[in-house]
């Protein structure tokens, strides 16, 4: 897993997603210095859209489709997104060996100005579902 | 106009992380992530939505709990009178700024909800009415924009004035300043145009091929980044 590279400003890295141990984490605004600095954060009651944030691998021996939960209070909503949408209702499917590239839906309606800790849980699921 | 709701597709960026995904002998896996989210107030987030400054109608701007709005209405106090003249043009050069913020160069319209006939009697525009307007609000006509035509069918008083409508360019710290338009039909006295808490989405993408046609060629304004 690698930080995202240079699509920031001047080319430099924003710090949206990187590496934290082993995982992947997510911070908006980024904390690197491709990021503007004049930018505090999302505005209220709108919804952001930040593509290619990541990009999922499959790896294993089975196709998958790929989407989000999220369960959390302090926005209206987060999820994967894509170009062609947010992966709730028609996930996109991955073949083995594929990848995709994801990014972030985000929806402050309702949303309080602050900082905040949220947790997205990403869903890859064996096409056809469960079947053992 | 009174509250303003934004609608921002901020970044495009297509670098990335790879997260590997293994399915080798499972049906399903779930991988709780931490996202740490900063929510700001308009004048300081990604997409900047403030008054003017030094602009002689900043007096119908206020900020109402983090956000830009606006009125030319009995309900500001900061006015005299309550409204715009009926059977009258009004304008309202430079009422407020949208400035990019982000990271990356974005394209900015106004979506007017209210349909045909809700969008039919104002319009949000760059530049000096009287000089160099460019119309940079659009109606959502059942939201198909690639419907319209580019010769502004969408009946808001641009038509009628033969402005241009356009999304707006906007730079990395680039602003473009924003008046409003409306066309008050006579007789009408006592209404309104737009009905408290009806506004314009502000609608911003990085990516210019998937502009409605209506949209385009883009409008470049001459702002910097002061």
């Amino acid at each position: 897993m690698e930080p995202i590279g240079d699509d920031g400003i001047d080319g430099e890295n924003t710090g949206r997603s990187s590496v934290n141990g082993h995982e992947i984490k997510f911070d908006i605004p980024g904390d690197e210095t491709g990021e503007n600095q004049n930018a505090q954060g999302m505005g209220l009651d709108s919804v952001y859209e930040f593509h290619d944030l990541v990009t999922v691998v499959n790896q294993g021996t089975q196709p998958v489709k790929l989407y989000s939960t999220y369960g959390g209070s302090k926005l209206a909503d987060l999820a994967l997104v894509t170009d062609d949408g947010v992966l709730r209702a028609d996930p996109p499917k991955i073949d083995v060996g594929g990848r995709i590239d994801v990014g972030l839906f985000v929806d402050t309606h309702g949303s309080d100005v602050g900082e905040f800790v949220e947790t997205l849980t990403i869903v890859a699921e064996r096409v056809g579902g469960n079947q053992d | 106009m009174k509250r303003r709701k934004l609608l921002a597709s901020v970044g495009s960026l297509t670098a990335a992380g790879a997260v590997g995904v293994s399915t080798g002998a499972f049906t399903s896996v779930e991988a709780e992530r931490a996202f740490s989210v900063a929510v700001a107030d308009d004048a300081s987030a990604l997409l900047r939505l403030v008054a003017v400054p030094g602009s002689a109608n900043s007096e119908y701007v206020d900020v109402e709990d983090g956000q830009l709005t606006a009125a030319l209405s009995g309900g500001n106090d900061s006015l005299l009178g309550d409204g715009v003249n009926a059977g009258a043009v009004t304008t309202v050069d430079d009422l407020f700024r949208i400035e990019n913020q982000g990271t990356q160069t974005a394209y900015v319209w106004l979506l007017e909800d209210g349909g045909r006939n809700g969008s039919k009697r104002h319009a949000f525009y760059a530049g000096s009415w009287h000089e160099d307007a460019t119309a940079v609000s659009i109606a959502d006509f059942n939201g198909d924009l690639d419907a319209l035509k580019g010769d502004g069918r969408q009946r808001q008083p641009p038509h009628d004035a033969g402005v241009t409508t356009a999304a707006v360019e906007l730079g990395v710290g680039s602003h473009v300043d924003v008046g409003l338009v409306v066309d008050a039909a006579k007789g009408s006295a006592g209404s309104r145009i737009l009905k408290d808490g009806q506004g314009p989405v502000v609608t911003a993408t990085a990516e210019r091929s998937s502009l409605a046609n209506v949209l385009t060629p883009v409008y470049v304004p001459h702002s910097s980044s002061s």
